[in-house]
């Protein structure tokens, strides 16, 4: 919630709808020139970044979990840092390290590899748990305590973390907790077989990361994400949010529900998503769109449900059928005679 | 499994409780056995076969087989293999049986004795409702479609019989069939396991669930009320709503009972008595061309006794062979008549007269035995009741006397032997008093005639009753008079006598009204309640003209003569006289006076064809009265759809009042302008509209969709296209803006959009789904079905409270002061 620490005027002016559009187009392509057809993941994590949150990308390896986060890094030209988790990597490694310098003769601070724009943490649950947590702080307060001094993270601030699941040996996953801190998880997907074989000539010949030109800067982000900010909601849309959130903590299928964090995060990214769409309120077709991606990885589903086999993705996707959207006037209206 | 042995032999017995009801159309109690074997044959069958595993139809070929069996047993015709093996003899034999029954049917009467015929149609009867019960209920599994034969077994006496049927039968079958319908429930929970109580106790196999108290309790309370409502509400039970009987039980010389096969009339008419009126029996059937058929006579009673009249010795009887009187012999050649024909199919009645139209020219008598006719009466008789099933024919000559010409009738010769023998009177000086006072003044015989008939007027206190009042002058006119209450022989009996005391020449004549007519065909039915008494008085010139005394409201079939208006009617001279019992044709009768120009005959083809009109009034009037109704939906749809476009127009027009866009600074509720606002409900508007359509056209409406999702799902499957498409997109982004978003969307050409929706969607569906959503759209019915649902519900819930409010402010134990376990 640091993100409040920062005001408009810091963010900077709000861009009008049709230029921020024209900008969220721009950086959507550009990744595009390395995602062959994965235009909604590209868009949601980009609306993650505008919305303030964190990334999870959960995907089996080679489908271009970490291409994704390296191009949107590269996309908009800001301060990107890279970290490889490995089992032996150490707290100190992320946030930073004090140093003694013999010329001043005082501490220096070294800043670690949460200092910057945009963080990749690549294989985020190798590292072992002291590791995974000191990244809670930065994550999530957007600041960092060493040695008892506290630094600010810059503004826009992301975390994109990629995690494989299927080979889960010498590997430590995620604590709930963390994974709570995490705005959206998404899933990459095989590319279809058109895009695949556009990847194969395209990739083939160089890489094209590398030719990868920045479309945008801090500073624009900065205004995009002060124009996300004003995005209207209705109240009825808020109620359905917290309907959604309330709902999952009564599903039978499910052992643990959404938090209220994921409420906010889940309206905070409809609004990102409204913007991206040109357009200044937020619809309910947003939220259903963000359920999954938002909610799925916060819950936990019954053992009975895991016997069924029903992934956390069906249930909740289940769940938000069930719940009638704000303003209907289908289901209220029978009860009057006059209709 | 136990393939359902349990339920199987509660349907046996709820069958056989249910046949309880023949109980009330059979005098004895054969039936009980053959109803329990031929149940007991096919439960047996039933159960053998559903243990070797036969499917349905096997189960219900063998049921067939063994009740075949059994009735070639109990009905053999002796040529049977083995005695219960059919042969074609046997067959035959149960083709005779059933024509036998059928022959009964028509002529038997309820309670009918006992007949072979009878029990045979008993036997298969109730077998092949027992199949039909066993395959409903435990091959097929619906007990609760059992339900419809045994109903079928109930309605049996229901039709047979004419009044009602009584009500322990009823709860004897309406037991069993809840019997059958409760073990059918209980099997049907156990298959799913154990049964327990609310609190987890087992129950066993025959123990009623505590949890199922509550079904219990409906239906014994349906069942309690089913018999008890119909006992409160006069005309269901014929014991609440008498009616009259002209059919004399009681008082003397017995004739017919109606628990007897034949019935008659007793020809003795009286001036005391009482009526005790059974169920009433069809009689016989009158088919006849005349429109407006008078009474049937049967027998004359023309001797006076100190008790009324009853009938003499036939002066100068001969054999009907020999023919009749012609009956225009003697009569004024200004006296109009028609002549018609009638035939008499006899039902129940077996009597020695045969009853006849007046006037008769020709009869063709039944065979069998020698019939007489005894001219000065007209009557045709024999010497034993010979009526019984028998069909006769009668050509009569019915005369349209008026009254003017009456007036005009000769002057009575006091030489003459018709007046001689049908003025003996007993003089009694109360009664010469009274007919004195009635007919001073009274120039003509009609006239005084008139008098005398209308003195039995409701004005002075004469009323219809079936029991005479009981009087202390010794005299039993004198009685009556003073009693002022009895049924028609007192009256046609009084009416003879004061007419006779007057010197005018009278008898009373016993017979039978016209009954009821059956539909619209020209059969009449007669009841014994049917049965009546009138008064023929003696014009010379005219012959013996009806006069009927008895208030004609309360006879069924009472006939309106032109000449005698009945003195019961409320004005004699106004009018078509109404006495309600009567069908529409007979019940515009003919005022006296009015004979000049039309008579009986023109008045009623008037009314007939008053009647005519009438019907065809209210036929169309009803047709009109249902369009009405069946349109109201439509209506309703129609009225929404305007009102829906109004507020469109109410929208736009606001904006363009105001084009500088300069919004009038008007807030209504979450800060909106009142421009938005109309803008919003615009959008509101047409997407109800549009929602409405998609019900009216059977399309699915999803509750946790949202408008775009709304739009997007009628593009891709009724395949929406071009215009309409645009328009469904247009209509949704209105809706979305309407709902979400701070500022509305321009509600211009939501209408159109609105109206292309909908014919985009009309052309995606059927014709007859078309044509269902215009003429009972599902919207308005929807809606009117989810309001009457939430206002009993609402209206079961502030009840609900209400009581919870009153047990709170009643409390009986704060009544009853602290309990002692309390206290202690």
């Amino acid at each position: 919630m640091t993100a409040t620490h920062h005001t408009v005027e810091e963010l900077g002016a709000p861009m009008p709808s049709p230029e921020l559009r024209a900008t969220a187009d721009r950086i959507v392509g550009n990744i595009e020139q390395v995602i062959e057809g994965k235009t909604a993941i590209v868009r949601l994590a980009l609306a993650v970044l505008l919305a303030e949150g964190h990334l999870l990308i959960e995907d089996v390896p080679g489908v271009g979990k970490t291409k994704l986060a390296k191009a949107l890094a590269r996309s908009i030209d800001c301060s990107v840092r890279r970290v490889q988790f490995t089992p032996d990597l150490l707290p100190s490694d992320v946030t930073g390290v004090s140093v003694f310098n013999q010329e001043t003769r005082d501490f220096e601070f070294k800043p670690g590899a949460v200092f910057a724009n945009l963080v990749v943490g690549d294989e985020i649950n190798r590292a072992s748990p002291k590791t995974q947590s000191a990244l809670l702080e930065c994550m999530e307060e957007r600041q960092v305590t060493v040695d008892g001094t506290t630094y600010q993270l810059q503004t826009p601030f992301m975390v994109i973390a990629t995690q494989n699941p299927i080979e889960m040996e010498g590997t430590y996953p995620l604590p709930e907790a963390q994974r709570d801190r995490f705005t959206a998880r998404i899933a990459m997907g095989y590319p279809n077989a058109r895009a695949e074989l556009a990847m194969l000539d395209l990739h083939g010949a160089s890489d094209p990361l590398a030719a990868l030109r920045p479309v945008s800067d801090a500073d624009t982000i900065r205004r995009l994400i002060a124009t996300v900010r004003r995005v209207h909601v209705a109240e009825p849309l808020k109620q359905y949010a917290v309907d959604i959130v309330g709902t999952t903590r009564e599903a039978p299928d499910l052992r643990l529900g959404a938090s209220p964090r994921a409420a906010l995060q889940l309206l905070r990214t409809a609004r990102a998503v409204a913007a991206l769409d040109g357009r200044e309120y937020v619809t309910p077709d947003d939220l259903q769109a963000l359920v999954v991606p938002v909610l799925a990885h916060r819950v936990i589903p019954t053992p009975e449900a895991q016997l069924a086999r029903r992934t956390t993705d069906a249930i909740i996707a289940d769940l938000v059928h069930r719940i009638p959207v704000p303003g209907d006037r289908h289901g209220d209206r029978h009860t009057h005679w006059r209709g | 499994m136990s393939q359902r042995r349990g339920v199987a032999l509660v349907a046996a017995a709820a069958t056989f409780l249910a046949t309880s009801v023949l109980s009330t159309i059979f005098q004895l109690y054969s039936w009980v056995l053959y109803s329990f074997l031929a149940i007991a044959v096919v439960v047996v069958v039933a159960i053998l076969a559903r243990t070797v595993r036969i499917p349905v139809w096997g189960q219900v070929l063998a049921m067939l087989g063994g009740l075949l069996l059994l009735v070639t047993w109990t009905f053999p015709s002796g040529h049977e293999l083995l005695g219960f093996l059919p042969t074609g003899h046997t067959f035959r034999h149960f083709h005779s049986l059933l024509t036998a029954a059928g022959q009964d049917i028509q002529t038997l009467s309820v309670p009918v004795p006992e007949r072979v015929s009878l029990d045979f149609l008993t036997t298969v009867g109730v077998g092949l409702v027992a199949v039909a019960v066993d395959v409903l209920a435990v091959g097929m599994r619906h007990p609760a479609l059992a339900g419809l034969p045994l109903l079928a077994l109930y309605s049996v006496p229901v039709a047979v019989q004419n009044g009602s049927v009584s009500w322990l039968p009823f709860v004897l079958g309406a037991a069993g069939y809840l019997w059958l319908l409760m073990t059918d429930h209980i099997e049907q929970v156990r298959r799913w396991g154990r049964r327990f109580t609310g609190d987890g106790r087992d129950i066993d196999t025959w123990e009623p669930s505590p949890l199922a108290a509550a079904g219990r309790r409906v239906g014994f309370a349906a069942l309690v009320l089913a018999v008890v409502v119909p006992l409160a509400v006069p005309g269901f039970s014929s014991n609440l709503l008498s009616r009259i009987a002209g059919y004399n039980n009681g008082t003397t010389t017995g004739t017919g009972t109606g628990t007897q096969l034949g019935t008659s009339i007793n020809p003795i008419s009286t001036l005391r008595g009482n009526l005790t009126q059974g169920q009433p029996i069809n009689l016989f059937t009158v088919e006849t061309d005349d429109p407006d058929p008078g009474y049937l006579r049967t027998a004359v009673a023309d001797q006076i006794t100190d008790n009324g009249f009853q009938p003499s010795p036939p002066p100068h009887p001969q054999p009907l062979t020999a023919g009749l009187d012609a009956p225009t012999t003697g009569v004024s050649v200004s006296l109009k008549y028609d002549r018609y024909t009638a035939s008499v199919k006899a039902q129940r009645l077996n009597d020695r007269y045969l009853p006849l139209f007046a006037g008769p020219t020709q009869v063709r008598a039944p065979g069998g035995t020698d019939w007489r006719y005894e001219p000065s009466t007209g009557v045709v008789y024999t010497d034993h009741p010979a009526t019984a099933g028998a069909n006769w024919s009668v050509g009569y000559d019915s005369f349209r006397y008026q009254p003017a010409q009456l007036r005009q009738a000769p002057e009575l010769q006091p030489g003459d032997p018709i007046v001689r023998d049908n003025t003996e009177v007993r003089h009694i000086a109360q009664i010469s008093d009274q007919v004195d006072a009635l007919t001073a003044g009274k120039a003509t015989e009609y006239d005084r005639v008139r008098a005398i008939l209308d003195f039995f007027s409701p004005k002075n206190h004469f009323k219809y009753s079936l029991q005479t009042k009981a009087g202390t002058s010794g005299s039993a006119i004198v009685d009556f008079l003073k009693g002022r209450q009895g049924y028609c022989e007192q009256y046609a009996s009084a009416m003879a006598w004061m007419t006779r005391e007057a010197g005018i020449p009278a008898r009373v004549v016993v017979g039978y009204t016209h009954g009821t007519r059956l539909g619209n065909s020209a059969t009449w039915q007669v009841t014994s309640h049917e049965a009546h008494a009138w008064v023929e008085v003696w014009f010379p010139a005219f012959g013996w003209v009806p006069f009927d005394p008895t208030p004609s409201t309360e006879i069924t079939g009472a006939a309106v003569f032109g000449w005698a208006p009945n003195p019961s009617t409320p004005d004699t001279s106004s009018g078509p006289a109404d006495n309600g019992k009567d069908k529409p044709g007979r019940s515009a009768g003919k005022s006296a006076d009015q004979g000049q120009h039309g008579g009986p005959g023109l008045a009623r083809s008037a009314a007939a064809h008053k009647t005519r009109t009438t019907t065809w009034q209210y036929w169309v009037l009803g047709v009109l009265v249902l369009l009405v109704l069946l349109a109201v939906p439509a209506g309703r749809r129609g009225l929404l759809r305007r009102r829906r476009d109004r507020t469109e127009v109410r929208a736009v027009t606001g904006l363009t009042v105001d084009p500088a866009g300069g919004p009038p600074d008007v807030t209504v509720d979450g800060g909106d302008t009142a421009r938005s606002a109309a803008a919003r409900s615009a959008a509101h508007a047409a997407w109800d509209e549009l929602v409405d359509s998609l019900v009216d056209f059977r399309y699915e409406v999803i509750g946790s969709e949202t408008p775009r999702g709304t739009a997007e799902r009628l593009i891709r499957t009724p395949g929406l296209t071009g215009d309409a498409a645009d328009s469904v997109r247009r209509l949704a982004e209105a809706e979305e803006r309407a709902r979400y978003a701070p500022t509305p969307a321009d509600p211009t050409g939501l209408r159109a959009a609105s109206r292309d929706v909908r014919t985009g969607l009309s052309a995606g569906v059927p014709r007859h789904r078309r044509i269902a959503a215009v003429l009972l759209p599902r919207s308005v019915l929807r809606r009117w079905r989810g309001a009457v649902a939430d206002s009993a519900t609402g209206l079961t819930g502030r009840l609900g409270a209400a009581r919870d409010r009153a047990y709170r402010t009643v409390v009986p134990r704060r009544l009853f002061g602290p309990r002692t376990d309390r206290s202690a």
